[in-house]
């Protein structure tokens, strides 16, 4: 049986199936998103971060606020002028194979693919990173925790051909493949023209629900592999930490919703369709964190969609957020899950436990694009700082005040580097080309 | 308790009794030799779901089960069952194969305080255990903890429950119910993603044994935790509801046939301990159904 058919039986067992957890969010739907501070400005000055050193050495506990772990003054954080944070996670592409040129096409102080890295195939000979011909790959390469572990070969970054061989039908080279910006214009304008991270790395090596389980619960709690299994409903997640603080939260698709990582279904609490999104995006009603996830498989950029459409998809998302009364208030973060067994030439390194004393997952995974899109975002910024996605959980934790989940959320940066929050900055925006066509045949 | 709910109780009981054949013969004594018993090679198998995923499990033991009366008072009940164990959890694809073992044993001694009555009312003390150990061959038990989650069908479960009994039991001409009011401490070891629990719990039991070889079962609980402390500044509590019925015909020549299912559900209430605001979540029911052939190894009892 292959993905493709096992997913399908899964959405068809989902859809009839009893057994559905209750997660307790049906407060959220009639909640109200704060007002917005207008003591939340500009001028806020977010200190040399001194704390570095003890989040490596794992010196935060779970419930450890970000002013502690940042050393950042709680009234600092307070007025940070984000109220409003848009979590568009996409599907299974690495740094290298996205914006791999993106060093050469606009940020150079992106890391470049060295011009060494390769990979062996089968038989040995190197396969070296090459033009993609086609913007809707038709091969899936295996990217759950075997596969991604297979691929990073121990940190030598040398395995994803033979990976993709062993679980497409092809030689496997299609996963050193990469785009640039004449693919994708759009996507390339936004890492160049934002702050791009060129280190934020798959909270652990494996596929999708473990990774956005690190979002959600700062942990993956007992998901590893992408299949029948949830992490216990009761499970401190930053959805509750936002509704016990007066917190507003979304999560927003017209497909499956947050990737299906959660089994949650449209009319379950809390989930709306992609129109309310633009909705609320045009009537300055965003609630405070929103999670936006594209239709999977068409337009999530997960293969076999087509990058192009998945282009306009976010092109989407931007053109409403740039004309929202909340444009002011709001921080974009476009990402990707995981890297989906494309390959990447940088070495994950390590993190901290995910949950005190118990979990074996401090292995990152490998590095995904991660761009920071608001008006306080710093422009044509690379940050080199080790990021996960418990940094975005971080964030968010540090702008409502809200304890750390688990050590690894606790002991994570909060993408603050990301961000110049001065008064006087020109907070306009360049126009913005469209997004590519003509290449999926 | 509603009018309503009363009235449905009380037909359930009266449906009960009739059952038994109460009804039809009131005043009549008990009989001194009561027993039912069920022993011998077992093979069992089931389907079921679970908060780790689907299973398809099949077991290979012997087992011994049934009900005595003792001395014309005591009534022992008890179930007995040790079997090799494998099966598949459906968690992911592929699905996983589990080979292991499977041990319960509990037993229930109980008076019926009017021993020479056909109904008596009746007190018992029930003590259980059950341990199971699932692993996958080639890879240790430790290994679990790299994979997804299997707590409660793969590694290693273990629970435990001490219960008090009282009720009433009817006895005659080879027939028997009880009928109890009980409560227990069910205990549940811990897992590799769950801490240990503690339930204190109440349910409802009745057992008909229409017959020496018709044997029908079910039970209900609930029971709840304590509040136990959880990072990042909450307290969580468990509340437990759960019931099994079990139906089982033994044959002329000893052997037997059962069918057993089974529906659980945890619930959790979590409280911010910052602001008290409440979080009330239902996990994913456990549920499982079983068919179970038994084969004697001793010669029936004439």
């Amino acid at each position: 049986m292959n993905r493709r058919s096992f997913l399908v039986l899964l959405a068809f067992a989902a859809s009839c199936d009893p057994q559905k957890a209750d997660w307790g969010f049906d407060p959220i739907d009639g909640m109200k998103t704060p007002p917005d501070d207008p003591a939340r400005t500009c001028g806020a000055s977010v200190p040399a971060d001194a704390s570095s050193p003890r989040r490596a050495a794992c010196a935060f506990a779970s419930g450890t606020h970000a002013s502690e772990s940042l050393g950042i003054d709680r009234s600092v954080l307070a007025s940070l002028p984000i109220e409003h944070v848009i979590v568009a996670m996409k599907e299974n592409r690495s740094f290298d194979h996205l914006l791999g040129k993106l060093h050469d096409r606009g940020q150079p102080g992106v890391e470049a693919v060295p011009s060494t890295y390769s990979n062996p195939d089968a038989r040995g000979n190197a396969v070296f990173p090459a033009h993609a011909t086609t913007t809707c790959l038709q091969l899936d390469p295996g990217h759950q925790s075997e596969g991604i572990l297979r691929g990073m070969n121990g940190g030598k970054m040398d395995g994803f051909v033979q990976n993709a061989a062993a679980t497409t039908a092809s030689d496997g080279a299609f996963v050193m493949s990469y785009y640039d910006a004449t693919d994708l214009p759009f996507d390339y304008w936004l890492a160049s023209t934002f702050a791009v991270s060129d280190r934020h790395f798959a909270p652990m090596p494996s596929g999708t629900y473990a990774n956005r389980d690190f979002l959600l619960f700062g942990t993956n709690d007992g998901v590893v592999d992408t299949g029948i299994v949830y992490p216990p409903p009761n499970t401190p997640s930053i959805l509750q930490l936002l509704m016990a603080r007066g917190r507003t939260w979304r999560a927003y698709s017209d497909g499956a919703i947050l990737s299906g990582t959660l089994d949650w279904s449209a009319g379950d609490p809390g989930v709306r369709g992609m129109q309310s999104f633009y909705d609320d995006l045009d009537h300055g009603t965003l609630p405070s964190v929103a999670f936006v996830d594209a239709v999977d498989y068409v337009e999530d950029d997960h293969p076999e969609a087509d990058l192009q459409r998945g282009e306009t998809w976010l092109k989407s998302v931007y053109d409403h957020a740039l004309k929202s009364p909340q444009w002011q208030r709001l921080a974009i973060v476009w990402t990707y899950d995981e890297a989906g067994g494309f390959a990447d030439h940088v070495a994950p390194p390590t993190a901290c436990r995910p949950l005190p004393s118990k979990s074996p997952f401090t292995q990152l995974g490998p590095r995904i694009p991660f761009v920071v899109i608001s008006p306080w975002a710093k422009r044509n910024y690379v940050s080199h700082v080790v990021h996960d996605h418990t940094a975005i959980t971080r964030f968010i934790e540090a702008l409502f005040d809200l304890p750390a989940l688990t050590e690894r959320d606790a002991n994570s940066d909060a993408l603050l580097d990301l961000f110049d929050f001065s008064c006087g900055r020109d907070l306009s925006v360049p126009p913005a080309p469209s997004p590519g066509t003509g290449r999926c045949p | 308790m509603s009018r309503a709910r009363l009235t449905s109780g009380l037909l359930l009981l009266q449906l009960g009794l009739v059952s038994t054949g109460a009804l039809a013969e009131p005043g009549a004594h008990a009989e001194p030799g009561f027993d039912s018993v069920a022993r011998g090679a077992v093979f069992d198998t089931g389907i079921g779901s679970s908060m780790a995923g689907d299973t398809l499990m099949a077991q290979l033991g012997g087992e011994s089960a049934g009900i005595r009366l003792l001395r014309g008072t005591w009534l022992l009940q008890w179930d007995v069952l040790v079997a090799a164990k494998a099966g598949y959890l459906a968690n992911e694809n592929p699905y996983l194969f589990l080979l292991g073992g499977h041990a319960l044993a509990w037993a229930e001694g109980g008076a019926r305080f009017m021993s020479t009555r056909t109904w008596s009312p009746y007190g018992g003390l029930r003590l259980g255990n059950e341990a199971q150990i699932m692993g996958h061959p080639g890879a240790a038990l430790s290994d679990f903890d790299r994979s997804n989650a299997v707590d409660g069908v793969g590694g290693v479960s273990e629970r435990a429950l001490f219960r008090v009994d009282a009720g009433v039991s009817f006895l005659e001409r080879g027939r028997s119910m009880l009928l109890v009011l009980f409560g227990q401490e069910a205990l549940r070891a811990p897992t590799l993603h769950v801490p240990g629990q503690a339930f204190t719990e109440v349910g409802l039991g009745a057992r008909f044994d229409f017959s020496r070889s018709v044997m029908a079962s079910v039970e209900g609980v609930w029971g709840v935790t304590s509040n136990r402390p959880m990072a990042p500044a909450r307290t969580d509590q468990t509340t437990h509801v759960g019931m099994t019925a079990t139906l089982r015909k033994i044959f002329k020549n000893g052997m037997w046939i059962a069918g057993s299912v089974s529906w659980d559900r945890d619930s959790d209430r979590a409280v911010d301990e910052e602001t008290g605001t409440v979080f009330d979540t239902t996990n994913a029911p456990t549920f499982a159904f079983a068919l179970l052939y038994g084969l004697p190894l001793w010669r029936a009892r004439p």
